[in-house]
């Protein structure tokens, strides 16, 4: 595993560590900017929304026209998982979020804007590089240490 | 070398080792942090302790004594500069090594001087009061 300092050094995503300050450093790492995961039932699903909007998500889906070949197995993808109760979904794999973000404008799920915030909200959910790279509970003082 | 320290933004101070004294039985650390601004929340300053018993290892690379690691070591305080500042810490005792370093971390984003002062009584019942140094 790749040490903090070695991460630093190495700088594998050329933030510019090397022209930052240890706090530049920090604040940098902590930025909440890279996609993360979100992995969805359709229990948690229609207990967030309802269970009308959850089955409409279905029967939207059953009927929704895969517009690429790239699709069709997506869409299959979904249906597979969200008839599993016990199956999950990432809200936030960007084919994914396309097509919920398509039901929602084609009017297919119904949702009322508070539903809605709740779905936009489980899409949002974003990682820092310090998240991502498994540098967890990082204080500031960390950096200066692994640069010393 | 001096009895004060700045501290950067994000980094690490460690003191010069200080090395206790051969009569003491009990001895008391105090420490200081000044920002060098407004502070804000976030910003904090944590003291530890990093004590040795000597050469522990007898490891001939290393020579001098060896210091408990900072992920190891005894966590005095944390200052927390937007509540308080400047920040003077109670009397906290401190465990009778044959020396420590006083590692200083600051989580904030700006400069802070610390200071600290250590209280040793010896056997014979005298005092004696001496600054760390960095």
């Amino acid at each position: 595993m790749t040490t903090l300092a070695q991460h630093i050094a190495s700088d594998p995503d050329s933030r510019g560590y090397a022209q930052m300050t240890n706090y530049e450093v920090y604040q940098d790492l902590v930025t909440k900017r890279r996609p993360g995961e979100r992995q969805v039932t359709l229990k948690e699903f229609g207990d967030l929304v309802d269970t009308n909007v959850a089955g409409r998500v279905i029967k939207a889906m059953t009927n929704y026209g895969a517009s690429s070949a790239d699709d069709a197995p997506l869409v299959q993808y979904w249906l597979d998982i969200l008839k599993s109760p016990s199956g999950a979904i990432n809200v936030n794999n960007t084919k994914v979020r396309a097509m919920l973000d398509a039901f929602e404008a084609a009017g297919n799920l119904g949702m009322n804007a508070g539903d809605a915030a709740i779905v936009k909200a489980l899409s949002d959910n974003q990682l820092s590089d310090a998240d991502h790279y498994g540098f967890l509970s990082l204080k500031p003082s960390d950096i200066g240490e692994a640069r010393s | 070398m001096a009895v004060s320290k700045t501290v950067s933004p994000a980094s690490v101070e460690n003191s010069v080792a200080y090395t206790v004294g051969s009569n003491t039985v009990a001895a008391w650390i105090q420490m200081k942090c000044v920002h060098s601004g407004t502070p804000s929340p976030g910003d904090t300053v944590t003291f530890k302790l990093l004590e040795s018993t000597g050469d522990i290892d007898t490891d001939p690379d290393t020579g001098g004594s060896d210091y408990s690691d900072p992920v190891n070591s005894l966590s005095l305080l944390t200052f927390d500069l937007n509540v308080q500042e400047p920040a003077i810490s109670k009397l906290i005792s401190i465990p009778l090594s044959l020396s420590f370093r006083l590692r200083v971390e600051n989580d904030g984003a700006s400069n802070v001087t610390v200071y600290s002062q250590i209280i040793e009584l010896a056997v014979t019942g005298s005092r004696s009061v001496s600054q760390v140094e960095f």
